[in-house]
């Protein structure tokens, strides 16, 4: 048989290269002496891992896909990679790390969210993204420094007041229980 | 933001809510058009005073949603429970102020949130208290009766 070969379509696919973060793990892990099944089943759940890895826990949406804000996926919207091992779209994870609520905390594991070093794709953000968690973590002293500052007062107020007339409710309500 | 995430998870609530017939019967938006208001019916768990009772929960998605959480309550004068105010139905849950919520959660996760809410009622932040505090006395049939007065009641006048 003879193939002639007119035509050729090449079809790509593309997609972030997301560092593994259990690389040393693993490493130490096929040095020291493991059986066979103890490696597979590590496999399988560094697998799962990438899994859930693969979309943002923000808007749900793949990371090969856009953010919902975003019309073109890659470069367009990129992605950040956290020190906490937890990935979300740049436009996402600013958008949250924006609101006072968020106390600058990862909203996966709640630690104060920091981009990994030495990845290439977080090198663009890393300044702006450190700003913005200083920026949290001072509004976050400073409302701490209050909230000492008022438990200090009311204590100042409880102890002039004395507890005279503070029957707790309990007893009110262990009497009318008696009458039952 | 919110209706395309909005729309992500009524894809992935038609798939798992069979799952999850024990507790959730309902969860879905309350019209075709508007995506920002969803209905749902919680069961009442067994073993507690509200097993075999069903509770309407209204949801209110604001449009900054998922970065600010629903604004979820159950129906008026409905849900006699510690943690509900009773002639609004407002809920005290902590993941569902704004400074506890976090983004990654859905309406699915808060869902069993309060499913668990209404087994485990939290007598330190209630919203009831007279309920609250026949629970902390540890009166339990007192309480037991006080909510299926409640409940039936509920049922006698709809």
């Amino acid at each position: 048989m003879k193939v002639q070969i007119k035509n050729v379509n090449g079809v790509f696919a593309w997609g972030w290269q997301i560092p593994k973060h259990d690389q040393k793990v693993k490493k130490d892990h096929n040095n020291s002496i493991v059986s066979g099944s103890d490696v597979d089943h590590q496999e399988q759940n560094s697998d799962d891992e990438d899994d859930e890895e693969d979309f943002c826990g923000i808007c749900r949406a793949s990371f090969i896909r856009a953010c919902p804000n975003c019309k073109f996926p890659s470069d367009g919207c990129p992605i950040v990679i956290g020190k906490c091992k937890h990935n979300f779209h740049v436009h996402c994870i600013f958008e949250w790390l924006e609101t006072e609520a968020s106390r600058g905390l990862c909203p996966m594991c709640r630690q104060v969210f920091e981009l990994r070093k030495g990845v290439v794709i977080n090198d663009l953000h890393y300044v702006t993204f450190k700003e913005l968690i200083l920026k949290r973590q001072k509004e976050q002293n400073e409302f701490e420094a209050t909230a000492e500052d008022d438990e200090a007062l009311a204590r100042m107020i409880a102890a002039q007041e004395g507890n005279n007339g503070d029957v707790p409710v309990d007893d009110i309500l262990d009497q009318d229980m008696v009458v039952r | 933001m919110s209706l395309k995430r909005l729309l992500k998870e009524k894809r992935l609530i038609e798939k798992e809510l069979s799952g999850y017939s024990e507790s959730i019967e309902l969860l879905e938006p309350v019209a075709f058009e508007n995506f920002l208001k969803w209905r749902a019916v919680l069961k009442g768990p067994v073993n507690t005073p509200y097993h075999k009772h069903s509770f309407k929960l209204l949801i209110e998605l604001p449009s900054e949603y998922p970065l600010v959480p629903p604004a979820i309550t159950f129906e008026p004068y409905s849900m006699p429970h510690c943690n509900v105010e009773f002639s609004t139905g407002k809920i005290c849950l902590n993941i569902l102020e704004h400074e506890h919520w976090s983004p990654v959660w859905n309406l699915m996760y808060v869902m069993v949130a309060l499913y668990q809410l209404l087994q485990e009622p939290v007598v330190d932040s209630p919203l009831n208290i007279d309920l609250a505090n026949i629970l902390r006395a540890g009166d339990t049939s007192a309480y037991h009766g006080l909510i299926n007065y409640y409940l039936q009641e509920d049922t006698a006048t709809h």
